[in-house]
């Protein structure tokens, strides 16, 4: 028996991140949809894009929190936000082919790439009321990351990008930190689960769940801030960023 | 540098929601939302014992006041998933066809256990609590709906079947009590 086939070879993958990117309004968000479209149009690049939610989630997940709710309403909570956050990308990319996509409609996907669309969903994985939890946390483990890099698993890209507002991975928070922190910009999954941080860029599903993917083998994280960054890396740049490895 | 971004004060702002000490912050005993019902958990052994432990089944439950039946899959899941997986299949499409086997033992289920059984789709959980006050056995698919987002298995079968499902819900939920059925002799499926 094989390995699984791949269902939509071609199609790059994209999160857009929320709190790091679409929580900063049009500056930030138009020119990163400009390079997607860019890519979709010039370089006939086929990309799925995913959705962060960020501090609207935040605010919610720290309500349901205190309220003592279980981490499978939290999750149930967390989803709405990312899904709004698509409605607002997909809208501004509608003039050049961006179409929402429903989760259960993953069956017409073959017709929105062949009709030069851009499908946009909200990332989360549809986990809902039955989302694991783990120990010390309500906090929902398998969020926008693990919801995108699970929908590229399913199609079947081998390297997904996730946007957000860093240069990837370093060795401390830079946000945080007067230190200068190193970058990383390789990395196998194991090393980083070894380097034990108390802080990483993805989330650690994520990185738990890398090596035992079929396709979807890498993670590539740019900084979308930076004009250019986006069409490089749709464009297979893998200098740009960090990328995690299986 | 300016944070540009707009954020929403909570106790969460402006975290990566990835440091232990920001997680264990949210940690804590979970209120239970429904501790004073059951959940019965019905395994796929028995619709695949045949009719007599579907029944047998029905029966004890049909004793209860009130209790929410989630039911699982059984053989016809084996089967799907090995045509599935012998074609080359994604993990997820498997997931996705096994849970549709369930839909047949709800289906099923609704109908020994009417008139007080009915399926309850998962966008309607929130009518689970009203129809248990009225004395009715709401019914739902066991198995999690990860469907296309299970989590990978280097190409395998999908890891999260209906124990797993039903005993997510109890939680999510808060239920009192959980109980499972499985045929005479299955020996825990």
């Amino acid at each position: 028996m094989g390995r699984p086939f791949q269902v939509l070879p071609g199609v790059t993958v994209v999160k857009i991140g929320g709190q790091s990117v679409i929580d900063r309004g049009v500056n930030a968000l138009a020119p990163i949809l400009d390079e997607i479209a860019l890519a979709v149009e010039q370089q006939e690049i086929k990309v799925l894009i995913c959705t962060g939610g960020g501090t609207r989630a935040r605010s919610i997940y720290s309500l349901a929190s205190d309220l003592q709710l279980p981490t499978g309403i939290l999750s149930a909570l967390g989803a709405r936000v990312p899904v709004q956050n698509a409605r607002i990308v997909q809208t501004m990319l509608a003039s050049r082919g961006g179409i929402f996509l429903d989760p259960d409609m993953f069956g017409l996907l073959p017709h929105y790439f062949r009709s030069g669309c851009i499908p946009v969903m909200g990332g989360m994985a549809p986990y809902g009321y039955w989302e694991m939890r783990d120990e010390g946390s309500r906090i929902p483990p398998n969020r926008t990351d693990a919801g995108t890099f699970l929908t590229a698993e399913y199609v079947g890209c081998e390297r997904a990008i996730f946007i957000k507002d860093e240069d990837g991975l370093f060795t401390a928070d830079p946000k945080l930190t007067d230190v200068a922190s190193l970058h990383i910009p390789r990395i196998t999954a194991a090393e980083l689960t070894a380097r034990d941080m108390a802080d990483v860029v993805v989330e650690r599903a994520v990185i738990d769940y890398l090596p035992n993917a079929v396709w979807c083998r890498e993670l590539q994280i740019i900084n979308g801030l930076r004009p250019g960054e986006t069409l490089k890396a749709l464009l297979g740049d893998d200098t740009r960023g960090s990328i995690i490895t299986a | 540098m300016t944070d540009t971004r707009h954020h929403i004060e909570s106790q969460l702002r402006a975290t990566t929601l990835q440091r232990s000490d920001t997680l264990t912050a949210t940690d804590g005993t979970d209120l239970p939302l429904l501790p004073d019902d059951l959940i019965c958990f019905i395994a796929g052994c028995v619709f695949d014992a045949g009719a007599d432990e579907v029944e047998r089944a029905a029966d004890m439950i049909d004793k209860h006041e009130a209790a929410l039946v989630v039911v699982g899959d059984g053989e016809r899941s084996w089967h799907v998933a090995r045509i599935a997986h012998d074609c080359g299949c994604p993990t997820g499409v498997i997931a996705q066809v096994v849970a549709s086997c369930e839909e047949m033992n709800a289906t099923v289920m609704s109908a020994v256990l009417a008139p007080r059984g009915c399926f309850i789709p998962r966008d309607e959980i929130w009518h689970v609590p009203f129809l248990l006050r009225q004395g009715m056995l709401p019914i739902m698919l066991a198995v999690p709906p990860y469907a296309l987002w299970e989590t990978p298995t280097g190409g395998g079968l999908p890891e999260h079947g209906s124990a797993f499902g039903a005993d997510r819900l109890a939680e999510a939920l808060g239920f009192g009590d959980l109980i499972e059925f499985h045929a005479d002799g299955c020996g825990g499926c």
